[in-house]
């Protein structure tokens, strides 16, 4: 499904080149559950974003489902991300403006699908989430817990391929992380939705099945279970 | 202490440059324009307070409004206008066998005159300067208000563009966005133009009742000027618009 060849990314500091990822080769299939380690700065987010195809590196191919993603157009590129891949972010990035209800409706809006057919899908999500008593709240009046979980159903609501989380759990506390995890490797499971979380504990880590290092931008070992 | 807080100042400034230069340029608009207004109506205010012996000046003002009121019948005791219907030919001659007469008849009042038709092009072209004069001020408001604009569009922009950077991440185009970004000040514009349109139409009709022929106010003048007002406030706040679209909002999003 993802097919990374030698992507470097560097940023010029004066006449020195400082590489934030350097020469990344990686081959993920439909249906994997992978977890990212590093220490900070060892380049995890800006991968999760390159795969994300929210940056760009300054070098590299990039295969995303048979359609190599820098020589498509823009508006192709906006498509094929809108409908293939969510996103769940450290610090949830819900719109505070928005009621919960609202929030999950979003992605579907810039899709362009019909207003009775949105309502349908976000009833269908809300349901299975359990937040039917909480759709009309703002995301401030939520827990922590509760706000990722309002993420994660934003990010599942165009029911997308891809799932990249990054630092999932990284707000929460140990109970609240362990039940996302719970939610990621039932989602793998039931639905078969492919997941890639950037993590530090080693514990969340190892949901996955396949742990990839990085360290200063390159991988160091790849663990498989 | 006071140093620093100077310091900090220039510091934020610096740092939302073109925001603060927005602001500075329109306070420096709207005071230059204040103090010409200023100067301007006391100017007119004044008639000829600058001339150097201003108390020995002497202003005749009649009561004479209109053209009927002019036509009175000549006499020798009291009456100071006569009007009469010249035929064009010869016109030298004639005003000056009128000369004649009045110097026979009234010596004590020495002879001056005016043709009609220059006095009504003097009262007109007052009017057009008034109307240059409103032009002007119009412009320059039109101006400051658009400063305005600008500064709290960027202003706006400037807080919102972490939720710009979700929804860039939840497949919002550019267009998307800067619809999004544009129609908060629409909604400014239409109310301005909701409050704007009846006093206008009031301060117009009132200016009109002044002529004795006079063009009706349409509906279709409110509506062309609110167009070039939304046209104008768009093409202000789009640019700001644009540029936070634009922006990657994987910055944006950046927690550490």
């Amino acid at each position: 499904m993802i097919k990374i060849e030698h992507i470097s990314k560097w940023i010029n500091l004066g006449n020195i080149r400082n590489f934030i990822l350097k020469d990344i080769n990686l081959n993920i299939a439909e249906g994997e559950f992978i977890s990212v380690m590093g220490p900070s700065g060892s380049g995890k987010s800006t991968l999760l974003n390159i795969i994300g195809m929210l940056d760009s590196p300054s070098e590299g191919d990039y295969q995303f489902m048979d359609s190599d993603v820098y020589k498509l157009k823009e508006k192709q590129r906006s498509n094929l991300y809108k409908t293939h891949i969510g996103f769940v972010f450290q610090a949830y990035h819900l719109i505070d403006e928005l009621t919960v209800y609202e929030n999950i409706e979003t992605p579907l809006i810039y899709q362009n699908i019909k207003n009775s057919e949105r309502k349908a899908i976000v009833a269908d999500i809300i349901d299975r989430f359990q937040m039917v008593g909480k759709k009309d709240l703002f995301p401030t009046q939520l827990s922590g817990g509760q706000q990722q979980l309002v993420g994660i159903a934003r990010a599942l609501v165009a029911k997308p391929k891809l799932i990249l989380a990054d630092e999932p759990t990284g707000n929460l506390n140990s109970k609240q992380g362990e039940e996302i995890m719970e939610l990621f490797t039932t989602l793998n499971k039931q639905d078969g939705v492919t997941i890639i979380q950037v993590t530090h504990s080693e514990k969340n880590a190892s949901y996955g099945k396949r742990i990839i290092h990085l360290l200063d931008g390159r991988i160091e070992k790849t663990e498989t279970k | 202490m006071l140093k620093n807080y100077f310091k900090i100042a220039f510091r934020n400034l610096w740092r939302h440059r073109v925001f603060s230069f927005i602001n500075i340029l329109g306070l420096t608009v709207g005071m230059t324009a204040g103090f010409l207004i200023f100067l301007y109506v006391r100017f007119e205010l004044s008639y000829d307070s600058f001339h150097s012996n201003t108390d020995r000046i002497y202003r005749v003002v009649s009561d004479i409004k209109t053209p009927t009121e002019v036509i009175k019948a000549a006499g020798p005791n009291g009456c100071s206008l006569v009007s009469i219907k010249l035929s064009t030919q010869n016109l030298p001659k004639t005003i000056a066998s009128i000369e004649n007469k009045w110097n026979a008849l009234i010596p004590a009042r020495p002879f001056s005159y005016y043709f009609l038709d220059e006095f009504f092009d003097k009262q007109f072209r007052s009017e057009e300067r008034l109307g240059k004069l409103f032009l002007n001020f119009s412009v320059l408001a039109i101006i400051i208000s658009c400063l305005g604009l600008l500064g709290l569009a960027s202003y706006s922009t400037m807080q919102r563009t972490r939720e710009i950077g979700i929804r860039k991440v939840l497949g919002a185009s550019v267009p998307n966005i800067v619809n999004l970004l544009s129609r908060d000040f629409l909604k400014l514009v239409a109310i301005a133009i909701l409050i704007a349109s009846p006093i206008a139409w009031y301060a117009m009709h009132g200016w009109l009742l002044d002529f004795a022929y006079r063009i009706g106010i349409g509906w279709w003048i409110f509506v062309i000027a609110g167009i070039m007002a939304v046209l104008i406030a768009i093409a202000t706040v789009s640019y700001q618009a644009m540029k936070a679209a634009i922006a990657n909002p994987v910055k944006s999003l950046r927690v550490e």
